[in-house]
């Protein structure tokens, strides 16, 4: 038997109506700078790991939970679970940080945050989701990585 | 044909262990040798003899089916009634012998489909076959497909032997009843349906066989309610459920004797809290209803409309819920649906009388009328509390309420007569809407109400209205004759509604009560003239109310309606014409506009009225003929009493408006009926005239817009026609001796843009000189749009030139004329370095002239090429010859060699000014390719003898043009020959940012060949290295953010390729992508994370 899921009922949000594809801007003289629609356009569609439901319809990553700054090469996602006791926690931190390694030119650091107050093990997931080594060693599991890849495969189509 | 044959064919079909294929061709051959004559029906049957009674049941069955195969061929084929006869007593007898079941029923089927041209079964063969089949077949113990024939057979016995099977009553009934009892396959109900409903119009008598088992028939097909049918996406027969619903809903009203098992099962049925089976429920009791008629209806009228009031007015039924939630929007409209067609069951004697039928009459004493009444009345007093949750409430409920009357008001005549009188007056005071001393000086009151009539009101008129033009559409005008006093009440309030709707529009009472008004006033005016309620006063009222909210109306979105009431209006005019007094849009509204337009001074005020001309005018012949007639006048230009450069800028922008405004929007209209021509040729004459005359002192645009008007007024016409205004530009060209050197210029411009629109077989006068002036204009340092025009005129009297007959060698010949075009007008000047005499220009006049003239002669190419003429190697070997020069430094030769590389594009590009099939060109069917492939080899030959890079370049700017010219198809179908040419393009045409244009749509021929399954990816497979090479490269592009993400979509299809070739490519590609996703736009850096994702997923491979 499949072992219990951990928030067996979830609360489904509505997805936000993709900004129409704002007027192509082919102006090369007029740069666009990276912003945290962009940055969301590319992870809203990462799948939960236990709910057939995108991160934005489970309320997990929104726009206003991003902070970009493009001359400084920074990002900074804040993401909350759905329950506090989420040990998918970072499976969905690892996937947000994969996803944004993908997408992202190599020049960006990337931090990943559980929101304050929205994890029982806030700290530390924190700090295993933003330690270099501890992220490599995890992209090192087959298992851990065929769970990451599955998460990810909506946002690739 | 030997007999032994036969017998060899027939033991090949007979014989069960040969294969299918091989069996069914044996039977087609005997078939053949049937249907050409040289065997007999009756020495088949002798022949198969002993293979149609042999005991061994599989031989039986075979020879059976044999011969019902060999009959089923032979449908078209007359036949001997004797031998119909036996055949038809043999398989009637046949059918009893369940081993060969499918061979009888089949041979039956056959038999009894015959035409009565080539042979029927007679009335007591047939009965015999039918008594047969209901005592012998057993059809619930079949399988699907024996189950299916049988049912074939029973529908063939019911649709075409009805007289035959008449007689046998009860047993047919009852026999019927048991085959399709239980069925569930969706193809065999399909049928069953059908057989019922045969069935039910064989015996339509109340007292006869079905009526005595009518409860039993209707249990057959009543437990099928609601279809619930969930094909597989991919079912082979294509049956959907709404096929078995509506077959259903055919069994089910297929007689009024159901009515009594039907009506109270449908209504159960409403009460389900399935929406599938509510929804269904109401469509069938609608169809039902209307089907069955009102004698058999009336004992069930009062449940009935208690059910729909449940589902249209919820908060009246005290039993229901008091929530205000929203209804299911396709619920409500199925029973308002359902609710229209039993009052239109009720009415339909009634139109004459005018009277309530008896389900109008619940509907009317029902008291909703006074509800809505008082609700509206009592709004004000509740004005404390505006919000409160019984305001919400009445007007839900008024709301709700409206909708059922309207709907009721659209069944018939008679209720829309006794509705408007009951409600219209009622509702109208209640809600305040009543033009009268009280209206006009009370304007500070609460108005909310006042919008929930005006709603009210609105739907019951938009709801007459489209009666009305239901009655018009199928009666046209002969109903005008019979009485249309049905539509008095309307009559009555028509000034009231008219003072309601204006007053709605001004006043302002809420948000959106102007466009409730102007839906008013445009449902009021768009009656069909024959039953317009208003009268021709009236008419013009409203229409003069319309207008001027046009003319000075500023809110865009009440802009936007008025502009839709006026179209609605006038298509409504076109189908039924105008009223007495031929008070109509044309009559009205058009002239005004067409005065604003006159009398504006400035450009900004006609556009408004232009539009509305074009969209009302452009459809409709007589007023398109008006328009363009009193355009023409206002195209007339006087600039005697202009003072001052603003006051001529002004005049010019709104000649350019109106110009625009005819050659885009109203000339394409026009379809050469002789009156378009005639205002069409008064226009074409207006331009000659201003363009002859001051015209010259305005901008250039005024020029271009004559030009683009001339175009299409002339194209339009018919040969005489162009003639004569070919004439009269002619006449004026060298008759009269122009003043200034401009007026010439442009018209010169003016006549070849006639020219170019002219029909092959227009008469051109004077063609030598012609040619002459027009070849000079097109060699000139004159404006662009002169030189380009009268080049285009060449080409395209070039292009049409008809080729006379030999006798007349003498004369000027189509090789003369070319001859004289390219080798004395154009082509020795380019080449030459000598100054002309006639010419005394300077070196940079002389350059300028000589860029017209490669441009020129490309038109001229363009137009040999495209009636497959010779002339246009000459055209292409010059242009060769000037793409070899552009290699040295000088200037001249730079632009001369620009101009040649687009001289190909223009040679192979679709124009849309000329030379296309609108302008009458003489088009030959693939002259692209044969173009292209004739330049692609002088052209790589070129390249590769040559080793300046210079040349090259200017080559592959030629190449490149040539390429995205050509219709992506032809390039593939050369891909071996092109591909490696794109490569090269590409590769030179990287380093210039003028040649970013040309660089995409080669790009665009690349990713052609990569998308293509068949040709395109196997020839890209052998360069994949290359592709990749160029592409990161590409990719990099500075000077165009198109080119950078098209070469990412490219590269991202170069995945399809090959794996072998692609994988090992794959961190140089990764490595190179991660730079671009690092890219200034955010459309190259969405598609370079798409392509990076594509290429990680080979690399993970």
């Amino acid at each position: 038997m499949a072992p219990a899921l951990i928030n067996a009922n979830p609360v489904v949000h509505e997805k936000k109506e993709r900004t129409a594809k704002l007027q192509a801007n082919y102006n090369d003289s007029s740069p666009d700078v990276i912003d945290e629609l962009e940055i969301f356009d590319h992870v809203r569609d990462i799948t939960d790991p236990e709910h057939p439901y995108s991160l934005e319809q489970l309320n997990v990553v929104t726009e206003d939970s991003i902070f970009v700054d493009d001359s400084k090469s920074y990002v900074k996602i804040t993401f909350t679970p759905t329950v506090q006791h989420c040990s998918m926690a970072t499976i969905i931190g690892l996937s947000l940080r994969l996803k944004l390694l993908r997408c992202l030119p190599p020049r960006f650091k990337v931090d990943i945050f559980l929101a304050p107050g929205s994890h029982s093990t806030e700290a530390a997931i924190n700090k295993q989701l933003n330690d270099k080594e501890r992220v490599a060693a995890a992209f090192e599991n087959p298992n851990l990585v065929d769970l990451v890849e599955k998460c990810l495969v909506s946002t690739e189509e | 044909m030997a007999s032994a044959t036969l017998e060899s064919l027939i033991e090949s079909y007979v014989d069960s262990q040969r294969p299918a294929a091989q069996q069914a061709s044996s039977a087609k051959a005997i078939s053949k040798e049937v249907l050409e004559g040289r065997l007999t029906i009756q020495s088949l049957v002798l022949t198969l003899g002993t293979y149609l009674t042999t005991t061994d049941n599989i031989v039986r069955a075979r020879g059976t089916l044999l011969l019902s195969d060999i009959l089923d061929d032979l449908s078209q084929k007359p036949l001997e009634d004797t031998a119909i006869k036996s055949i038809t007593n043999f398989y009637s007898a046949r059918l009893g012998d369940w081993h060969c079941l499918r061979g009888a029923v089949l041979g039956s089927l056959s038999l009894l489909r015959r035409k009565s041209n080539v042979g029927a079964v007679e009335i007591e063969e047939a009965r015999e076959v039918a008594k047969s089949a209901l005592a012998n077949l057993h059809v619930q113990a079949l399988a699907q497909r024996d189950r299916m024939i049988c049912l074939e057979l029973f529908e063939c016995l019911l649709e075409k032997h009805a007289d035959a099977v008449a007689p046998l009553e009860g047993d047919l009934v009852f026999g019927i009843v048991a085959a399709v009892e239980e069925e569930k396959d969706p193809r065999c109900l399909l049928l069953a349906f059908r057989i019922i409903q045969l069935l039910a119009r064989l015996y339509p008598d109340p007292n006869g066989p079905i009526a005595s088992c009518a409860d039993e028939l209707f249990d057959v097909v009543s437990r099928y309610f609601p279809i619930s049918f969930n094909p597989q996406p991919n079912n082979p027969d294509g049956i959907t459920r709404e096929d078995l619903a509506t077959a259903l809903k055919e069994a089910f009203a297929c007689t009024p004797i159901f009515a009594p098992f039907c009506i109270p099962l449908l209504l159960e049925k409403l009460s389900s809290s399935l929406r599938r089976a509510k929804l269904d429920a109401l469509n069938y009791l609608g169809y039902c209803g209307l089907v069955y008629g009102a004698k058999v209806l009336s004992e069930y009228t009062v449940s009935v409309w208690e059910a729909l009031k449940t589902e249209l007015l919820p908060l009246s039924v005290p039993s229901s819920s008091t929530s205000l939630e929203p209804q299911d929007v396709e619920i409500v409209k199925e029973a308002l649906t359902c609710l229209r067609s039993w009052v239109l069951v009720f009415q339909i004697e009634k139109d004459l009388s005018l009277e309530s039928g008896d389900f109008l009459r619940l509907i009317q004493q029902d008291g909703i009328v006074e509800d809505l009444i008082t609700c509206l009345k009592n709004d004000t007093e509740s004005r404390g509390h505006p919000e409160s949750a019984m305001k919400d409430r009445g007007k839900y409920q008024a709301e709700a309420a409206g909708r059922v009357l309207a709907e009721s008001t659209q069944a018939s005549p008679s209720s829309c007569f006794l509705i408007c009188k009951q409600v219209l007056t009622q509702v109208m005071t209640a809600a305040g809407l009543v033009v009268d001393e009280e209206f006009l000086t009370n304007q500070d009151r609460d108005r909310s109400r006042s919008v929930i009539g005006l709603d009210i009101v609105l739907h019951i008129v938009v709801a007459a209205r489209s009666l009305a033009e239901k009655v018009f559409l199928e009666h046209g005008q002969s109903a005008a004759i019979t009485s249309k006093k049905w539509l008095n009440p309307l009559r009555e309030q028509s000034e009231n509604l008219i003072g309601a709707f204006h007053q709605a529009i001004t006043d302002k009472w809420s948000k959106d009560s102007s466009v409730l008004g102007v839906a008013g006033l445009q449902a009021l005016a768009s009656f069909p003239a024959s039953f317009s309620p208003l009268s021709s006063d009236q008419l013009r009222r409203i229409l003069l109310i319309l207008k001027d909210l046009l003319i000075d109306g500023t809110e865009e979105k009440l802009l936007t309606n008025v502009f839709t009431a006026l179209e609605r209006i006038s298509s409504v005019e076109q189908r039924s014409g105008t009223m007495d007094g031929d008070v109509g849009i044309l009559t009205v509204v058009v002239p005004d506009l067409l005065r604003v337009v006159r009398e504006a001074t400035k450009s900004t005020t006609v556009g408004k009225p232009l539009q509305v001309l074009a969209k009302i005018c452009g459809p409709r012949s007589v007023a398109r003929q008006l328009v363009i007639t009193h355009l023409t006048e206002s195209v007339h230009l006087d600039l005697s009493g202009v003072k001052g450069n603003e006051e001529l800028d002004e005049i010019c922008a709104k000649l350019v408006v109106v110009l625009q405004c005819l050659s885009e929007d109203i000339l394409p209209w026009c379809d050469g009926q002789s009156a378009d021509q005639s205002v069409t040729m008064e226009l074409s004459m207006e331009i000659w005239t201003i363009v002859s005359t001051d015209a010259v002192k305005c901008s250039q645009e005024v020029l271009e817009w004559s030009l683009k008007a001339m175009r299409g007024a002339v194209s339009k016409c018919d040969a005489t026609v162009q003639s004569k205004i070919l004439h009269k530009g002619v006449k004026l060209l060298f008759d009269t001796s122009p003043h200034h050197e401009g007026e010439m210029d442009w018209s010169v411009a003016l006549l070849a843009s006639v020219i170019v629109s002219l029909r092959p077989s227009t008469i051109v006068p004077n063609k030598q000189s012609l040619l002459t002036l027009l070849m000079r204009a097109a060699q000139s340092q004159k404006p662009l749009l002169v030189t380009e025009t009268a080049a285009q005129a060449v080409a395209s009297m070039l292009n049409k030139w008809v080729v006379a007959s030999a006798n007349e060698a003498d004369r000027f010949t189509l090789d003369k004329a070319v001859n004289m075009a390219l080798g004395e007008g154009c082509l020795s000047l380019i080449t030459s370095n000598s100054v002309p005499d006639n010419l005394e220009e300077t070196g940079l006049g002389r350059d300028v002239s000589k860029v017209s003239g490669v441009r020129a002669a490309a038109w001229i190419g363009k137009g040999l090429a495209m009636r497959g003429h010779n002339g246009v190697s000459d055209v292409a070997s010059i242009l060769l010859r000037l793409l070899l020069s552009g290699a040295s430094k000088e200037e001249e030769s730079c632009s001369l060699a620009m101009a040649a590389a687009e001289g190909l594009g223009i040679i192979l590009k679709d124009s849309d000014v000329c030379l296309n099939k609108a302008h009458h060109a003489v088009i030959r069917p693939l002259y692209k390719q044969r173009f292209f492939s004739s330049m692609l080899k002088p052209l790589l030959e070129a390249v590769r003898s040559s080793s300046d890079t210079h040349v090259k370049l200017w080559l592959y700017r030629g190449l490149g043009h040539l390429i995205s010219g050509t219709p992506h198809v032809a390039l593939l179908a050369d891909g071996a020959k092109v591909f490696p040419v794109i490569l090269g393009t590409l590769l030179f045409l990287y380093s210039d940012p003028s040649d970013s244009d040309l660089l995409l749509s080669t790009l665009l021929a690349l990713s052609a060949f990569l998308v293509d399954v068949h040709q395109g990816r196997s020839v890209a497979g052998e360069h994949v290295s290359s592709i990749v090479k160029r592409m990161l490269t590409l990719i990099q592009y500075q000077y165009s953010v198109v080119v950078r993400e098209t070469a990412l979509q490219c590269l991202g299809a170069v995945v399809g390729l090959p794996y072998t070739r692609v994988y090992p490519l794959r961190t140089e590609v990764l490595k190179a992508l991660s730079a671009a996703l690092d890219d200034r736009k955010r459309v190259v850096r969405k598609e370079a994370v798409r392509c990076r994702q594509a290429w990680t997923l080979i690399a993970s491979k």
